[in-house]
């Protein structure tokens, strides 16, 4: 059978976008890499809330509600394949290619919702390959996963609301959280000040923006740190930085970096969606209509893989999604689809305007994190940004060219962890705007496969 | 990047359009002839056969059906191990040519008995020169290193003539040497016209004029219009073929595999490669890359458990016939196409015998059968 | 890595087999972080250089939590869940072909 729409990705948007198709009457598959449907934002939900139950711990308001989320999911009949991995959607967005229980399969579903969510933006520092480093991220999903918090000293690094969302966390599970160092300025407040009336819109996540901001600042906080460097040989020892005219140096066993959320947007650029350049927030993004609809027909990108709008209004972007797709298969009516949409609009445009704020203070300081010499841009095939520098020397003046000078993005993650440095050194050298180098080509499979899986795939018609 | 300040000289001795590993080797080529070079490439998204290609010296199944064709491969690859010993030498890049010959796996008896009587009619038309032997299953298993060959492999052969190259650090390796001996490089520069004025050619692209008595057209899929320029009628087409490339895991066997398997110096094994007519489509298909990984598996059922890295396609410029194009223009003497989709195979014999051609006018016997002149008999019978 | 300050614990502990080693982890978390905890040091080495790896983003985008889980190579830890009785192995440089083709 050929499935109405598959989603990729069971966080926020996903499951809203299935739950919202599934009331519609569409045949709906959901596609997700996880064990559990949540996403990273509501990770291992369901098992969370046991525990939080078992040890009368307070749920917070948004668990509570991705749990609610997350519980009507199970109890719909929509079918979700758990450690299934999407590993190609061809050009054009026809047919796509998963893995599941070690089997390979392709189908071609009449719509595709493309909901993988955001990842952290990966920012080569010196030291960052050094076991002992993670992100934010990950330790937040120890957390969650495991309940487990590392070992020893650790020191956050980078900006962003989840840095100190992570910190605030890792202090209150009991881990020793010596520093926060943060690379945020005064003058990122005071440029952020400008949107706040915008920002009063949408008051609660302004408020836990600043309430956050309030309950770290007790800690030994570091404000406006650049020149970062994390030192050791075989495994974190220190970190070492530069504050107003001093440098200093942290002991430390484990650094966890952050430096904001970037939408993942693997699969629109392998299905070759239009994507454009956000020069304030410093990311690429798929272009999307009001609809969520990229520039291939009957792809939908909803929640944070189309730009960093947070958990809610990922689940807005989810049911929006669906609304043309159920049109176009005849579903529901113009007029219910011009009434649910346009309220839905109203209510994504209001988050929106809240997150201008946010990401005002938050801006990536990428010009002072610029990766130099030795500096590994390329964790998988270890190139350096002075290997980088020597490919643009030799002729290489795009990323593909480069690509095929020095292997950056050649390895297993497939250019996710290199691809914005790469650019932004390209971009450096050449005197040439970040928006005007295009990434190199994304090439399947971007989820691991083997020969043996691939000759075994089995293709639908 | 413009590859020079807009100060400098737009006046050379020689002018490559095309910036692959065709007009690469011939720069290479010209500038140890002590004239000044400059190539003019496209733009960083321009297909590139050059970045996508299998890395073979393929000799022994080359030009069956045109032993010139084979003539012409094998005295490439008589000329590549001092050509990669000098492109290592002057730009400290290793393009890693291995002259040690390739192997052929028949899958069944027809498939064997096949090749059998292909290398017995190869011989009589192509003579000693050739070589290509029939090896029993144990023994190509023994020479590959005991990989363990698939249940379907009932034999195969061996020849010598092949050889093998790091595409991608041969062209970084010749794109450096080229510059280090003087040559120069000017990127993202889209030819609009050649003009021919006064045994002088004037290349036009939307920003600059380059000049030059002589002009060498080697654009790959580009070049059938900017060949039209100097009255050359031709046809290049884009094949496509699709790669994959894996994990990298420890030398597992010795020799590539005719068609189908390479393992690189850095220990990738590339699985090739198909062969599609489909315009100027260079995206994969999962099809396409299913039958390749079928058939890797089929001769090396070990590969099952390694990991596919990357897969991509590219388009091959394909001529009427097949075969390579060598030809200067009648009309305005001075400009000359070369044209082929084997750059890598014909990468040495292009830097050492294309410059007394495009120089001296002395045109080496074994190019004299590749002019366009053949297509156009082709079209009038 | 140690334990989240919590009175009850709800997972169940599982033997796992890490490197020969019987190391307990809890059912159902991320092989990678059963691995961490109890041995934080690497969790594999680089086939370009050698050097030490461990988990980096825990979200399956790095890959640098490559591991040879139930006899088959270059499985994500981060994304495995810990099940009964799995045997967990470091990937140590280039890999050998023999490695995981049984």
């Amino acid at each position: 059978m050929s499935w109405d729409v598959v989603v990729i990705g069971a966080g926020p948007a996903g499951l809203a976008a299935a739950l919202q198709a599934g009331e519609f009457g569409l045949s709906v598959l959901v596609l997700d890499e996880q064990p559990a449907p949540g996403g990273q934002r509501f990770r291992a939900i369901e098992a969370f809330e046991q525990r939080c139950l078992v040890n009368q711990a307070h749920l917070s308001n948004e668990d509570n509600h991705g749990a609610t989320l997350t519980r009507a999911f199970r109890r719909s009949d929509i079918t979700c394949l758990s450690q299934a991995s999407v590993w190609d959607v061809s050009p054009g967005g026809r047919q796509i290619s998963y893995l599941h229980q070690g089997r390979s399969y392709s189908i071609r579903p009449k719509a595709i919702i493309v909901a993988t969510g955001a990842i952290e933006r990966p920012t080569p520092i010196p030291g960052w390959t050094l076991p002992g480093v993670m992100t934010a991220g990950a330790a937040q999903i120890l957390l969650r996963t495991s309940g487990r918090i590392p070992e020893g000293r650790i020191v956050l690094l980078g900006c962003g609301p989840l840095l100190l969302l992570a910190a605030q966390q890792l202090r209150d599970a009991g881990a020793n959280v010596v520093a926060l160092l943060q690379t945020t300025s005064l003058a990122d407040f005071a440029r952020a000040s400008l949107h706040l009336p915008s920002a009063m819109w949408a008051p609660k996540l302004l408020l836990d923006g600043l309430k956050l901001f309030a309950r770290t600042a007790s800690n030994r906080t570091v404000s406006s740190v650049r020149g970062v460097k994390i030192l050791g040989e075989n495994q974190v020892r220190s970190v070492e930085y530069v504050a107003g005219s001093q440098s200093e140096t942290f002991d430390c066993d484990v650094v966890l970096l952050h430096f904001g959320l970037i939408p993942n947007i693997q699969i629109p650029r392998l299905a070759g969606a239009e994507l454009k350049w956000d020069d304030e927030l410093k990311f690429w993004q798929p272009v999307t209509d009001d609809w969520q609809e990229s520039s291939i027909e009957n792809l939908m990108i909803a929640g944070d893989s189309g730009g960093i709008l947070g958990a809610e209004a990922a689940e807005i972007s989810g049911k929006l999604a669906v609304l043309k797709i159920a049109r176009r298969l005849d579903a529901i009516s113009e007029s219910t689809l011009e009434k649910i949409g346009r309220n839905l609009q109203r209510e994504r445009h209001r988050y929106a305007m809240a997150r201008a704020f946010m990401d005002a203070i938050y801006r990536p300081p990428l010009d002072r994190f610029l990766p130099i010499a030795d500096t590994v841009v390329c964790r998988c095939e270890e190139v350096t940004a002075k290997m980088i520098e020597a490919g643009v020397a030799n002729g290489a003046d795009g990323t593909r060219r480069l690509k095929a000078r020095v292997r950056a993005g050649m390895g297993p993650c497939r250019g996710q962890m290199c691809s914005m440095a790469t650019a932004a050194i390209l971009s450096k050298k050449l005197g040439i705007g970040a928006g005007d180098i295009e990434l190199a080509t994304v090439r399947p499979p971007i989820r691991p496969l083997t020969i043996g899986q691939l000759a075994e795939n089995a293709l639908e018609d | 990047m413009r590859g020079e300040s807009d100060t400098c000289s737009r006046t050379f001795d020689v002018l490559i359009i095309g910036g692959g590993v065709v007009g690469f080797s011939i720069g290479y080529g010209l500038l140890q002839r002590g004239v000044s070079v400059a190539i003019l490439d496209g733009t960083d998204r321009d297909f590139s056969a050059t970045r996508g290609n299998f890395g073979m010296v393929s000799v022994s199944n080359k030009g069956f059906n045109n032993i010139p064709y084979f003539r012409l491969s094998l005295a490439s690859r008589n000329l590549w191990p001092s050509l990669a010993d000098e492109v290592h030498d002057r730009s400290g890049i290793n393009p890693h040519f291995e002259g040690r010959g390739k192997v052929y796996l028949s899958m069944g008896e027809q498939e064997l008995a096949d090749r059998v009587s292909h290398i017995q009619e190869f011989l009589l038309r192509a003579g000693d020169e050739y070589h290509q032997e029939i090896l029993s299953k144990d023994d190509l298993d023994h020479l590959l290193g005991h990989v363990g060959l698939g249940d379907r492999v009932v034999g195969g052969a061996f020849s010598r003539l092949d050889g093998s190259v790091e595409p991608l650090q041969f062209y970084s390796g010749l794109f450096r040497a080229y510059l280090s001996q003087g040559g120069h490089y000017f990127s993202s520069q889209i030819v609009r016209k050649i003009v021919s004025k006064n045994a002088s050619f004037s290349v036009q692209t939307p920003s600059d004029t380059f000049s030059a008595p002589k002009v060498v057209i080697a654009s790959g899929l580009g070049t059938p219009p900017l060949a039209s320029q100097i009255g050359l009628r031709l046809n290049v087409r884009p094949e496509r073929g699709q790669i994959m490339v894996t994990e990298r895991i420890e030398r597992v066997f010795n020799y590539p595999i005719s068609g189908f398997l390479r393992q690189n110096v850095e220990g990738t094994i590339m699985i090739g490669s198909s062969s599609e007519y489909n315009g100027f489509d260079d995206h994969t298909s999962v099809g396409v890359l299913t039958g390749l990984a079928k058939g890797a598996v089929e001769r090396l059922p070990l590969l099952r458990f390694v990991q596919i890295n990357r897969c991509w396609a590219a388009l091959r410029p394909r001529t009427d016939d097949g075969y390579p194009i060598y030809q200067e223009s009648q009309q305005r003497p001075g400009a000359f196409v070369v044209s082929c989709h084997s750059g890598i195979t014909l990468a040495a014999l292009h830097a050492r015998l294309l410059p007394r051609w495009i120089l001296d006018d002395v045109k080496d016997n074994l190019l004299q059968p590749f002019g366009t002149g053949r297509l156009q008999d082709e079209c009038a019978t | 890595m140690s334990a989240q300050r919590e009175s009850i614990e709800i997972f169940r502990t599982v033997p796992l087999c890490f490197q020969g080693d019987m190391i307990t982890a809890k059912e159902g978390e991320p092989v990678a972080a059963a691995i961490l905890a109890t041995h934080p040091d690497f969790t594999g080495k680089s086939p370009v250089s050698g050097r030490r790896r461990s988990p980096y983003c825990m979200m399956g985008l790095c890959f640098e939590c490559l591991m040879e889980i139930d006899g088959i190579p270059n499985q994500r830890a981060c994304v495995a869940s810990v099940r009964m009785n799995m045997t967990v192995r470091k990937q140590i440089g280039t890999r050998s072909f023999s490695a995981g083709s049984k």
